[in-house]
């Protein structure tokens, strides 16, 4: 069996609305990418079903349009995008730019 | 296992040496946090100087903003800044206040929040407000409906249902915010509107073939006719950078979603705009561009300005959108106002027929502009607004 590795998944700028808890401590499969993250957010964190397309397109291969995702702080615009290798340890977070206010 | 790839270096052009962490949706640059907050803000007073809404002169060592009668604000001016505790308004504060603080445009910045009465959505987000009143040291002022017009948005809803109501609290509002400025005395007012937003009007306003608003809606500067000008500073700000910048200063603000809203038109035109976006990055520069290029030919009858008989606020018809929709809440003929219909025509004729001393029909004792009617001199009304005991 493949091992795991620790990381942070932290919901902010409204996406926490979507799941249980704002920040969470998960384990997920070594070696993934920020494209598996996405599936892992799907299958395992987010509990409002009916609003997942506020954070993930319809088959969680990109995130919703407007949501920005960062590792560790850095827009992974800047690392290699969807492709980016996960590491032990990193924070992975979504930002919602919901409309409004 | 292959290490990952890190960042390339920040592009800013002072040769700074801290890897990127943002890519500014406006241009693609890839910056370090604090490189981009700076980059963010030379953007806005960019646009204030290129705008005009200061008249800038150069100075040997940096630009030092001066004022003449010609430009927007002037030193010492009370300039409102419209606060509802979201990401645009509470970036725009902080935007204005830094910028008033290192371009010394001695600009007496003040907080003006309108309260919709919306439980678990207004509530909340005027907390946002309170906490940048503090954190800011700005004045902050906050009038609520209830006491302009004597109906809650809680109150309208439950009388006229989810459809129309963003008629209701979109026009209220933007009424509220010139009360509101006239009551702290401000000259001016300035508002979140982001690029996103402006985009979206722009594509809105050529849907409705509403001419008059889409030759004006891109315009940074409006209602300089009138008696309260707005200005938009964040017009060219693209809203993801608006949140990184949020972000990158950690601001604070409130992101629940008007639980009445959704405006559906506008969602539409969102989803739209996004997508377009995603083909093609300069999108939203272009229909906002788009927009600036309208020009409506003279021989076109435009709506002219004139004041409200009811109220004396600045209409195009002879009584203005919110005394026609009060007028239609208080009488139970909700679709006054909101659908064009010979009916409502009919009811102003009935009012206009009616003796003027009723005042705008707002209730609740708040509109204050009772006896107002004969009165229909801009100068005039501006005194009044002032006066006004909200």
């Amino acid at each position: 069996m493949s091992s795991t590795i620790p990381v942070t998944i932290d919901f902010s700028g409204g996406a926490e609305f979507l799941v249980k808890a704002k920040v969470q401590k998960v384990q997920i499969p070594e070696e993934s990418t920020l494209r598996d993250v996405l599936k892992f957010v799907r299958d395992n964190l987010v509990t409002d079903v009916h609003r997942i397309n506020m954070l993930l397109n319809d088959d969680a291969s990109e995130v919703a349009h407007g949501v920005i995702t960062l590792i560790n702080d850095t827009d992974t615009g800047l690392l290699s995008e969807y492709d980016t290798v996960i590491e032990a340890g990193d924070t992975i977070t979504f930002v919602s730019t919901l409309h409004g206010g | 296992m292959e290490k990952r790839r890190g960042p390339p270096p920040c592009q800013s052009k002072k040769g700074c040496s801290n890897p990127a962490k943002i890519r500014k949706a406006k241009d693609g640059s890839q910056l370090c946090g604090p490189c981009f907050s700076k980059n963010f803000e030379d953007d806005v007073h960019e646009t204030i100087v290129n705008n005009n809404l200061f008249k800038v002169r150069k100075n040997s060592i940096q630009f030092v903003v001066s004022f003449s009668h010609c430009s927007f604000l002037q030193r010492g001016e009370r300039v409102a800044i419209g606060a509802s505790g979201g990401k645009d308004s509470t970036v725009l504060a902080y935007v204005m206040k830094t910028l008033n603080d290192i371009h010394d445009y001695g600009l007496d910045l003040q907080l003006l929040s309108i309260d919709e009465g919306i439980k678990g959505y207004r509530d909340d987000s005027l907390l946002a407000v309170e906490k940048n009143r503090i954190e800011y040291e700005l004045p902050l002022t906050i009038l609520s409906y209830n006491d302009l017009y004597g109906w809650t948005m809680d109150d309208i809803v439950a009388k006229i249902g989810k459809k129309n109501n963003c008629t209701f609290c979109g026009v209220f509002r933007r009424q509220a915010l010139d009360r509101g400025a006239f009551k702290i005395g401000a000259t001016k007012l300035v508002t979140g509107h982001n690029a996103d937003d402006m985009a979206e009007t722009v594509l809105m306003n050529v849907l409705r073939g509403d001419i008059a608003r889409l030759e004006r809606c891109t315009n940074i500067v409006t209602g300089e006719e009138g008696d309260l000008p707005r200005a938009k500073p964040l017009k060219y700000c693209f809203e993801r950078d608006i949140v990184m910048y949020a972000r990158t200063n950690q601001l604070e603000y409130f992101y629940t979603e008007c639980i009445y809203a959704p405006n559906a038109y506008r969602g539409y035109a969102r989803k739209y705009v996004r997508d377009l976006e995603k083909v093609h990055p300069r999108a939203i520069l272009d229909l906002i561009r788009s927009g600036e290029k309208v020009s409506v030919k003279k021989e076109v009858e435009m709506p002219t300005l004139k004041t409200c008989e009811r109220c004396g606020y600045m209409t195009s018809q002879k009584m203005c959108k919110a005394c026609l929709l009060i007028e239609g809440l208080n009488t139970g003929n909700t679709d006054l106002g909101v659908r064009k219909s010979k009916k409502s025509k009919k009811v102003i004729v009935e009012i206009e027929g009616e003796k003027k001393e009723e005042g705008c029909g707002s209730g609740g004792g708040g509109c204050g502009c009772a006896g107002a009617a004969d009165e229909t001199e801009n100068e005039e009304t501006r005194k009044r607004l002032k006066d006004l005991q909200f």
